[in-house]
């Protein structure tokens, strides 16, 4: 709760987010440049962005040279099976992206729910049903009512 | 005089019908979502932002505003029983609240809490009441230069006061501008970013990025590490136990006062908001006191100073939101988003041109922490019962509703996939101690900034000095920069002699 945050000098791991912040700032630079920049008296498209992705890039090398809080650097080191599990329900988020057109929501809601329900809370067969079934047909019939144009996919008809 | 006939039309606004009902709806989600440990109103708001799409703007408003005070109160609730701080503003009520539990007096401890929260409430609607008109008026006279320098000074702020690391925090605030930027750009129409993606020419949508950043984030962490909660200290069962005896009142009237006046004026400030303000009235609370040794195990007044200022706190975070068009803190980032997707620009303006949905959404606030009040106090039992949801069955609804959110902005999928990115970042942000509050609000504020800054220099024929000439804009940035330099010098200082020796 009000534990003392004590700080030491970042180590690989802490510094990792700030190494890929770095590189992306430096990315913006690069493809911002490209932009028409204008001059002060006259700032075009890409004087802003210029700006701002230096602005990335200095900031992200201060944080990669500056001290971590040793509560954050312990934040960074989890268990491998949690991460796993979370990298599993993101493939399954993009995957369900890429399919719900054309396979619509009904199908690909419920698919989604299963695996979060039953694959990776391991809740039982039986209990996941239960919960997943009415709640992606409520939120179906709920949301087209409203106005939202759901995908019906394979079950139109 | 004026200020009874703006209330007056205010209560004609916030007590109609549906106005009641959209407050009631509000305080009751943020009183269960300040409960439940994890979810936070932020994230509760952005899950909510595609519903407000088809509400009236004021409806939608008042809603919004409600849940971001009602889980101020629900915070209390577990933190006292459970020590588990349902918000974060709730954390120095753990301290106290729970030691006051132990020892079985729960009850006055939640009835303390909630009776300083609804005096702390009012008290900090009384103070947005009197100070946002003239401070609205005063920002009529403000053009580009000043409005550049504020955006600086309230990002600049935001990181300092909110960041657990200063640099950390810039680069937050820098990666939210640069995506801002994305899009077309608003004085020449240039596609930026863009790489001939039709999706991203109208620039990132604000929605799928906060569900992702707050919802779908909030759901990896949950897979992650299961949050589990037990019930410490037995909920009161009895009403009369929630009220608090003459000493009670007697020992925590003071802090209630103080805690208010300093949650107030610490809300007012970009990123300090509830969670400072909660550290900082307990901090005085403790230093004044004649018995100190008190604070920690059980003092009264370390649960009526935190709840009061928290509660002040987000009474006043809506006057630089409702005044100057700029937010305080993510909450009110996702208010103005809320306002911004009615094509209601809140600022100066808003009080001339809207004066019923200015003072609509004041006094429904009146209503809502009276709501609060009544609700509280009889359904803390139903409210510790909420914790024991089993979290499997919380991330299905996060994420049901995070997809239907997203994917309602435009009916396109790709506005999921904008959610999923976002919720990625937002996942790697926090475990590697990055806050998402300075992207968000600079997300929010970087149009604002860039237009200003542009047509600052347009009008100055490109001299920079216009933005220390004009004594606003001056006296803003100057603090902007005495916070820039203040830890670089800091740093410098401690290798000299004669700092050391201190």
């Amino acid at each position: 709760m009000d534990q003392e945050v004590k700080r030491k000098p970042a180590g690989v791991r802490e510094r990792a987010g700030a190494v890929l912040l770095l590189a992306f700032g430096l990315y913006a630079l690069f493809e911002a440049a490209k932009l028409p920049f204008g001059g002060v008296r006259a700032p075009d498209a890409g004087f802003f962005p210029v700006c701002v992705a230096a602005a990335l890039s200095v900031f992200a090398l201060m944080a990669m040279l500056a001290e971590a809080p040793r509560d954050e650097a312990g934040a960074a080191a989890r268990d491998g099976n949690g991460a796993a599990r979370v990298s599993i329900a993101a493939v399954a988020l993009l995957l369900y992206a890429l399919f719900l057109k054309p396979v619509g929501f009904l199908v690909c809601t419920l698919l989604l729910m299963l695996l979060l329900l039953r694959g990776i809370c391991k809740v039982s067969w039986r209990a996941s049903l239960l919960a997943a079934l009415p709640a992606v047909a409520l939120s179906y019939f709920l949301f087209t009512r409203l106005g939202v144009p759901l995908p019906a996919g394979v079950l139109a008809f | 005089m004026d200020t009874v006939n703006n209330l007056l039309l205010g209560f004609s606004v916030s007590l109609q019908p549906m106005n009641l009902l959209y407050s009631f709806v509000g305080v009751l989600l943020g009183t269960v979502v300040g409960v439940l440990p994890g979810l936070g109103s932020a994230a509760t708001i952005a899950l909510l932002l595609p519903v407000t799409y088809a509400m009236p703007p004021t409806s939608a408003i008042i809603m919004l505003a409600g849940i971001w005070y009602g889980s101020m109160y629900g915070g209390s609730t577990t933190s006292i029983l459970l020590r588990v701080p349902g918000e974060a503003a709730s954390v120095m009520t753990c301290i106290d609240g729970f030691e006051m539990a132990k020892r079985g007096r729960a009850g006055v401890a939640l009835g303390i809490s909630a009776f300083g929260s609804f005096i702390a409430g009012t008290f900090g609607l009384v103070g947005l009441i009197y100070l946002a008109p003239p401070l609205a008026e005063f920002a009529l006279d403000f053009g580009p230069p000043e409005y550049f320098a504020l955006t600086v000074v309230g990002l600049t702020l935001v990181s300092f006061l909110g960041g657990r690391s200063v640099p950390r925090a810039l680069t937050m605030a820098a990666l939210g501008l640069l995506l801002g930027t994305v899009g077309l750009d608003p004085v020449r129409s240039a596609a930026r970013f863009t790489y001939g993606s039709l999706n991203l020419q109208s620039g990132i949508e604000l929605v799928p990025m906060v569900m992702g950043l707050f919802g779908l984030a909030h759901v990896f962490q949950m897979i992650e590490e299961k949050l589990a909660v037990e019930e410490i200290a037995r909920a009161p069962t009895n009403l009369l136990s929630l009220l608090p005896n003459r000493q009670d009142w007697r020992d925590s009237i003071g802090s209630i006062l103080r805690g208010s006046l300093i949650g107030f004026l610490v809300g007012i400030l970009p990123g300090a908001g509830a969670t400072v303000s909660s550290y900082v009235a307990y901090a005085v609370e403790r230093r004044r006191s004649k018995h100190p040794e008190k604070f920690g195990h059980g003092a009264i007044e370390g649960v009526a100073a935190p709840e009061s200022a928290n509660n002040a706190a987000t009474s006043s975070g809506f006057i630089p939101l409702l005044t100057l068009g700029i937010p305080a803190n993510v909450v009110m980032a996702l208010i103005l988003g809320a306002f911004m997707l009615h094509g209601i620009t809140p600022g100066p303006m808003l009080l001339t041109q809207k004066p019923e949905m200015f003072w609509g959404i004041i006094t429904s606030m009146f209503v809502g922490n009276l709501m609060l009040l009544v609700l509280n106090l009889p359904l803390i039992g139903l409210f510790v019962k909420v914790t024991r949801l089993p979290s499997s069955f919380m991330i299905a609804l996060i994420v049901l509703a995070s997809l239907v959110g997203a994917y309602g902005v435009n009916n396109n999928p790709f506005d999921i996939l904008m959610m999923l990115l976002f919720g990625v970042f937002g996942y790697l942000a926090e475990k590697f101690g990055y806050s998402l509050a300075p992207l968000v609000l600079a997300f929010v504020l970087g149009p604002l900034m860039e237009i200003s800054v542009r047509q600052s220099l347009i009008i100055s024929q490109g001299s920079f000095g216009i933005f220390v000439t004009r004594p606003i804009s001056a006296v803003l940035l100057g603090i902007a920069a005495l916070l820039l330099v203040s830890p670089p010098a800091r740093r410098v200082l401690q290798f000299l002699p004669a700092y050391k020796a201190r």
